[in-house]
């Protein structure tokens, strides 16, 4: 294991230091470890070669002589090497570590105290005087987040138990496209294969496990997908409630207009989703009468009906 | 993944020791191991190894040349890896979500920030292929969690606007704060509340504004968390989604429930936005207060 190590570090120096491109021939006469037979050293090159590609190491293949096709060669540049955040200034290390240390005990703190190493060998002092006492934290050591997180670095399809509404658990499959946490939940964003659109799925209605489906860096990004853009257009349906006075305060936060007069106040509010807005309606009981639209209307009207017989 | 393959982890730590031995010469091995998050005797193994790398020759004019027997590590001849790596698809990730947070934590108070807060994203964003998109929501902003931090720290008071979903009221109450808490999805301010004499959990996300109020002094006898519980049972008549997510005590394929609440507002007030989903069996005064209420409000209809 130690050799092994040891080989991978001495071809990584190598490759990172020649000004030109290394022949495999190169490689074996002067890097140390590699030994045997001509077709052990080509195996034993390959996978050295897969190890540090998987570490996010980028080797350059490329030709000797443009001239002569011959022997195919191999460079790492320092330039995709090296941590290419450059000319920070104190106050941007400090962000970025405090950046890092937002994860401490949730899904991505190993990954995000590795970064901080990265970043505190810059050797640059951190500087806290233009900051305010911050002590950013983000919640969630669900390991299915750490899952879809990983799913989306490797850009790998997920499949998963979902509970849907009627709180049955359906199998999705999704190619996650991005991550938001909004309302103290974290939602995945993606697309759903298999109705082939654009789905979003709250990380904690996830049944079970998350499970990667076929290789990584199976998908893309479309590039022009933005999570701002799926919220709702201004189309969204209004609604208009009387709500009394001083009662609704959660209703006003969320309201585009409000009215105010003597018996009840007259609020506007966009509908983004009908069954969230009923319960909601109903969780303030006689404060809040529904004016429009009849959908909405009629659903608080049944819902309540439905309640007084059974609690009758 | 690299991060499952111990021995790669392990090439990855070699790669890494180098540029962070640069700019921290003299470190102190116990140090080092812990800021690598391993033991003395890995680090050991590591420096052992490093030792014998370096340039093709392998003469000690090529090899990295580290000095660790003191018990303090200091490197020379190591220019090649003294840069330190580029950050991986993941850890860019990482520390581009926790940069959203901090950006919609000071949201619009501190302009200069979050400007310098876009640039970072920004390259960080060239490094993703493929990048993926992040919207992360603060449940409390910059500058109320400093002055809440600020408090716990001095033992001090703050007076706390609060919105209480069970009472639908906004209040404001004199609060020594303990402690910022995660429980289930939610972070929550602990503290002991002279309004309520007992010791309260504040949603964070539903604190509306915080100031800093002088010393209320500290009540003489014992504080006892004195909130009653009241036991209450249920009859579900459709087990749905949100009816496992309001009162998650209620099993996915039974009928009934006994459940333990705190607040009777809070319970009536959940059981009328279940919509007739859920019923109240006992006690028969929340059965009746349901009632009352469902009636009540179904007579603005009429």
């Amino acid at each position: 294991m130690s050799r092994k190590n040891e080989r991978l570090v001495n071809l990584t120096i190598a490759l990172l230091a020649t000004k030109r491109y290394l022949t495999k021939n190169e490689i074996f006469r002067n890097i140390e470890g590699y030994e045997g037979s001509a077709e052990a050293k080509e195996r034993m090159f390959e996978r050295d070669k897969d190890d540090l590609r998987k570490l996010g190491i980028q080797i350059e293949v490329g030709g000797l002589d443009p001239l002569f096709d011959d022997e195919a060669g191999y460079r790492i540049r320092p330039e995709s090497y090296a941590l290419s955040l450059r000319d920070l200034t104190p106050t941007q290390v400090t962000l970025l570590s405090l950046a890092a240390q937002a994860w401490q005990d949730a899904a991505f703190t190993d990954l995000s105290q590795q970064a901080l190493r990265k970043l505190t060998s810059i050797g640059l002092d951190t500087d806290t005087s233009q900051l305010p006492v911050m002590a950013p934290k983000l919640v969630g050591a669900d390991e299915n987040l750490r899952g879809a997180l990983d799913a989306l670095t490797s850009l790998t399809t997920i499949e998963f138990d979902y509970l849907n509404i009627q709180g049955v658990a359906q199998k999705r499959q999704l190619q996650v496209y991005g991550v938001q946490a909004r309302k103290s939940h974290w939602y995945l964003i993606g697309l759903d294969t298999e109705k082939n659109a654009i789905r979003i799925f709250r990380v904690d209605r996830i049944q079970g496990e998350v499970v990667s489906i076929g290789k990584s860096q199976s998908y893309l990004i479309p590039p022009s997908f933005e999570i701002a853009e799926l919220e709702p257009a201004i189309e969204t349906p209004l609604a208009v409630l009387q709500v009394r006075p001083g009662a609704g305060y959660q209703l006003r936060r969320m309201a585009t207009t409000v009215e105010t007069a003597d018996d009840w106040d007259l609020l506007e509010m966009p509908i983004f989703d009908l069954d969230f807005i009923t319960s909601l309606v109903l969780w303030h009981g006689e404060d809040v009468i529904v004016s429009s639209p009849p959908q909405l209307r009629g659903a608080v009207k049944s819902a309540l009906e439905k309640l007084v017989k059974i609690h009758g | 993944m690299a991060k499952k393959d111990p021995g790669l982890a392990r090439t990855a730590r070699l790669l890494d020791l180098v540029p962070y031995l640069t700019t921290h010469q003299g470190i102190a091995i116990a140090d080092l191991a812990k800021t690598f998050n391993t033991t003395v005797k890995e680090i050991t193994d590591d420096l052992n190894t490093l030792w014998m790398c370096g340039l093709p020759g392998y003469t000690p004019l090529e090899l990295i040349d580290l000095e660790f027997e003191s018990g303090f590590v200091s490197i020379r001849n190591a220019e090649t890896l003294a840069a330190p790596r580029a950050l991986d698809r993941a850890e860019a990730l990482s520390v581009f979500m926790g940069l959203d947070l901090l950006s919609a934590e000071l949201s619009n108070s501190n302009e200069s920030l979050t400007s310098e807060i876009a640039n970072l994203q920004d390259q960080l964003r060239t490094q993703l292929i493929s990048a993926p998109q992040v919207q992360i929501e603060a449940s409390l902003n910059s500058e109320f969690r400093a002055l809440i931090l600020r408090a716990i720290r001095r033992r001090g008071w703050l007076e706390i606007t609060y919105h209480s979903a069970a009472n639908d009221q906004v209040t404001k109450r004199n609060v020594a704060p303990y402690e910022l808490s995660q429980s289930g999805s939610h972070e929550y301010l602990q503290g002991y509340c002279s309004s309520a004499k007992s010791i309260r959990n504040f949603r964070a996300d539903r604190i509306v504004d915080v100031i800093e109020i002088a010393d209320q002094g500290w009540p003489n006898n014992q504080v006892v968390e004195n909130e009653d519980a009241i036991r209450y049972e249920v009859k579900v008549h459709a087990a749905s989604r949100q009816v496992l997510e309001v009162l998650p005590q209620v099993a996915a394929n039974s009928s009934t429930a006994t459940i333990q609440g705190f607040s009777a507002p809070w319970i009536s007030r959940a059981i009328l936005s279940l919509a007739g989903q859920v019923e109240a069996l006992t006690p028969k005064e929340l059965r009746a207060a349901i009632h009352a209420r469902a009636k009540a409000a179904l007579e603005n209809y009429h």
